[in-house]
């Protein structure tokens, strides 16, 4: 049996309510054990006086059995202790846990120590050139700065806090809104009229760039053809020559110039598909299509037929 | 000299008076960027661009009586701007200064002026080993003085909640001056005894 278990039979022990194999191995530890005999003792208004080392042992059983450790409660009071803050009662409290808590007096003293230290780093020496270099650098701001170096300094200064840069944002959010108007609208308006303004531009841009890689492949051919027709007679392999070089030239202009018309007609009508569904999310009417109409028509490829005239193919 | 007298004839840009006030300022403006920065050259850095910083506000400058914490604020916004700017590396967890900052101890006694040198080196060690908020408070309240109020309003926080960050950042510090060294000077007597 431990000293511990005895404390948790002792009231029934003094109280002859223990059961008898508890009993007799509380009585073998009693005999073999000075503190807890002493406890017992102390308790059952036997005989001799609690020395200071049983005080001890019996406050803390008890505490043990109680309310427990008393060390977080004084150890919030140490530092209104040291600045003298508490109350007399709540003083001698504190002070009568510190007498018999070594590790609670050992901070009480390291927090007395801080408490006097601390103040004397208030002050520190710098480095012996340290005037002349703060009167140096201050000396290069004799002239006042002007009202917007001031403000760009501030603006600078403010740039460099996270907040001020969110809230910057925010509020040129808020006016983007305010002068702009309903920002689905504006996208819906975008879109038509970037159908309307933009496509034949775009049309007529690619036009020109096939045209005119066909009237540069329709040079070479000749230019070829001349050359080879004026050195010699046209024999067989320089004839397949020019006509691979003109199919080439052919297919590079066929090839380019209808891709080119594709992408961009995919790219129209994926922006007409895109505005289509935002508005039927949103329940707007986009113009072009009825809500209903746009998850039927809202993939990409699919819309009006093209208006560019297809090349013929030779 | 007289604070008051010096901070109006800096607002009016007498070179002299800067200077004057730059010499009684100085070992308060460095302790501070010493609190902030982790190596002795950076501090220097640091109180440089306060002095800089107070400098160029020098015509709205607040009245004496206000002075010391108005200029506290400001070189704490000045080291954490410019710890930031620079990237910096944070004064970390278990940064510990390889610098005892020269505290010019006149002591009489040789025996003593050790005595409070090794006390002092303790307890830098201990508070440069803090945490980046609780060495923070150790600065501003029990190392520059200021009040809960002062402290609050600079900080944004409740003062109750400075109180508590407060009393929390003390017994850490005293927690690690007993793990690095234990307390130079006896626990108190008990009573009786």
């Amino acid at each position: 049996m431990t000293c511990r278990e005895f404390d948790h039979l002792l009231d029934r022990l003094l109280d002859g309510s223990c059961p008898s194999a508890d009993w007799e191995r509380a009585e073998r530890h009693r005999a073999a054990c000075a503190r807890c005999r002493r406890l017992v003792e102390a308790l059952g208004g036997g005989a001799g006086v609690l020395d200071e080392a049983s005080h001890a042992a019996l406050t803390a059983a008890i505490l043990a059995r109680t309310s427990g450790t008393t060390c977080r409660a004084a150890r919030d009071r140490l530092c209104a202790l040291v600045d003298g803050e508490l109350s007399t009662l709540d003083r001698e409290l504190v002070e009568g846990h510190l007498a018999a808590c070594e590790a609670c007096s050992a901070l009480a003293g390291a927090l007395k120590q801080t408490s006097r230290v601390l103040p004397g780093f208030a002050e520190i020496r710098p480095p012996e050139t340290f005037v002349q270099q703060v009167l140096a650098a201050t000396s290069r701001q004799m002239v006042e700065p002007s009202l917007g170096e001031r403000v760009t300094a501030w603006l600078l200064g403010a740039a460099r806090r996270p907040q001020f840069s969110l809230e910057v944002a925010y509020v040129c959010t808020l006016l983007l809104v305010l002068l702009f108007g309903n920002p689905v609208k504006a996208f819906r308006e975008t879109a038509a009229l970037g159908t309307v303004y933009v496509r034949p531009h775009a049309e007529l841009a690619v036009e020109r760039v096939v045209v005119t890689i066909d009237s540069i492949c329709s040079r070479s051919a000749r230019a070829i053809s001349q050359l080879t027709s004026a050195s010699r007679p046209s024999q067989s392999s320089t004839g397949q020559w020019r006509a691979a070089v003109t199919a080439v030239a052919r297919w590079v202009t066929m090839a380019v110039g209808e891709t080119l018309h594709a992408l961009i007609e995919r790219a129209l009508q994926w922006i007409r598909a895109v505005r289509d569904k935002i508005g039927g999310w949103l329940g707007i009417a986009t113009g072009a299509q009825t809500p209903a109409e746009c998850g039927a028509a809202g993939s990409v490829g699919r819309g009006e037929p093209s208006s560019f005239p297809a090349r013929s193919r030779e | 000299m007289e604070l008051a007298a010096l901070i109006d004839r800096c607002r009016d840009s007498d070179e002299l008076a800067w200077e004057a006030l730059v010499r009684q300022l100085q070992r308060r403006i460095f302790s501070i960027a010493c609190g902030y920065a982790p190596d002795a050259d950076e501090a220097r850095d640091l109180a440089q661009d306060i002095f800089v910083r107070l400098y160029e506000t020098r015509r709205r400058w607040p009245s004496a009586d206000v002075f010391v914490p108005w200029m506290v604020r400001v070189a704490r916004n000045v080291c954490i701007d410019e710890l930031r700017r620079r990237r910096a590396r944070p004064p970390a967890e278990d940064l510990v200064a390889d610098e005892m900052p020269d505290l010019g101890d006149t002591r009489a006694t040789p025996e003593a002026a050790l005595d409070v040198a090794r006390d002092r080196a303790l307890v830098w060690r201990a508070f440069r080993s803090l945490g980046r908020l609780s060495r923070e408070i150790i600065l501003l309240k029990e190392i520059q003085g200021l009040t809960f109020q002062e402290i609050a309003a600079m900080l944004g926080a409740p003062v109750g909640t400075v109180k508590s960050r407060a009393s929390r950042a003390r017994l850490e510090l005293a927690e690690r001056v007993l793990a690095l060294g234990g307390s130079t000077h006896a626990a108190p007597p008990r009573d009786g005894t």
